[in-house]
């Protein structure tokens, strides 16, 4: 093998290739972390809102976990 | 038998595993990846015909198969979620689509580029490239159905109903390459018998496989945290885990 930067002249195909699959890769943790904060931060606003809204003395939270 | 089904169905259950999985799914991902592309970008040898622009296989291939393999994960995840109405399966199937449509374009565009020096073209119309083609369109359509309802239970059903119809195009992409005259090579590795790829070239590539399929479980295991989040906001448990005073067990 003539090394990385020399593959018989298709230096430019492999880095491209490789990169966008880099770039999927990369973008799909960044992208689902993102996502996770995003929810958790507007689920946590939504709470909030909701709270306020309460009269005072009333229970916090309804329903239980489960499907 | 069906209790730890059952129990694995169980959102705070499934939350607190998610959040553990993805861990430890990912740490061998990141190590398979970095051991594959060091075995398939220098320990490899060149491909007699092809030289070293061959070694686009390490990420299409991949690619491609993870392509199918989370589209298949969808549906049968939607068909659970409409027969059992579990909505955690729902929650498991929407989570999947823009994996699966972020390594749809990554098969095209990395064929793409390896066709262009073996064909002689980016593109052609040709049965493999057109069905995976198809397949992008269909992650398109399944997250832009969803995105059309207001109400979630209705945009879970309606999706889940594209997603098992749309089920039919996987098939045709595997064997599109036997059952038409295709400019597409042939399968390379299902041929169990004898394999049309020497072990030196194999080994970098089935731990390529190996590591997109770990990555793809653990970001799976990180976007499904967000929708069980979304869904059980009504929960004692899930208000619990959002104020961060999370029950035991969930985290």
């Amino acid at each position: 093998m003539g090394g990385i930067l020399g593959m018989e002249g298709y230096t430019g195909y492999l880095v491209v290739a490789w990169g966008v699959t880099a770039l999927v890769v990369i973008g799909n943790v960044v992208a689902a972390r993102r996502q996770f904060r995003r929810t958790q931060a507007r689920l946590r606003q939504q709470l909030e809102r909701w709270s306020s809204r309460r009269p005072a003395g009333a229970r916090q939270v309804q329903g239980a976990a489960g499907d | 038998m069906w209790t730890w089904f059952f129990r694995l169905a169980s959102p705070p259950h499934f939350y607190a595993l998610a959040g553990r999985l993805s861990t430890w799914l990912l740490a061998p991902a990141a190590v398979l990846l970095v051991i594959g592309t060091w075995g398939g970008l220098i320990l490899a040898p060149p491909d007699y015909q092809q030289g070293d622009a061959f070694r686009i296989i390490y990420v299409h291939v991949p690619s491609a198969y993870l392509s199918m393999l989370i589209y298949v994960t969808m549906a049968v995840a939607g068909a659970i979620g409409l027969i059992w109405r579990m909505k955690l399966a729902h929650a498991v199937a929407a989570s999947c689509a823009p994996i699966g449509a972020s390594f749809t374009f990554a098969a095209l565009v990395t064929g793409a580029v390896w066709g262009k020096p073996m064909w002689g073209t980016y593109w052609e119309w040709d049965p493999r490239l057109t069905s995976e083609l198809v397949l992008l369109f269909l992650y398109f359509g399944y997250m832009g159905l969803r995105g059309a309802f207001e109400n979630l239970t209705q945009a879970d059903r309606a999706s889940a109903v594209l997603a098992i119809a749309g089920v039919v195009n996987v098939p045709i992409i595997h064997f599109s390459v036997i059952w038409w005259a295709s400019l597409h090579q042939g399968p390379t590795l299902s041929k169990l018998e004898a394999p049309s790829i020497s072990g030196d070239m194999l080994w970098p590539l089935l731990t390529m496989i190996l590591a997109f399929t770990f990555f793809f479980l653990g970001v799976l295991a990180m976007r499904v945290r967000a929708e069980v989040l979304e869904r059980e906001v009504q929960s004692r448990w899930a208000q619990d885990v959002l104020r961060g005073a999370s029950p035991v067990g969930v985290n």
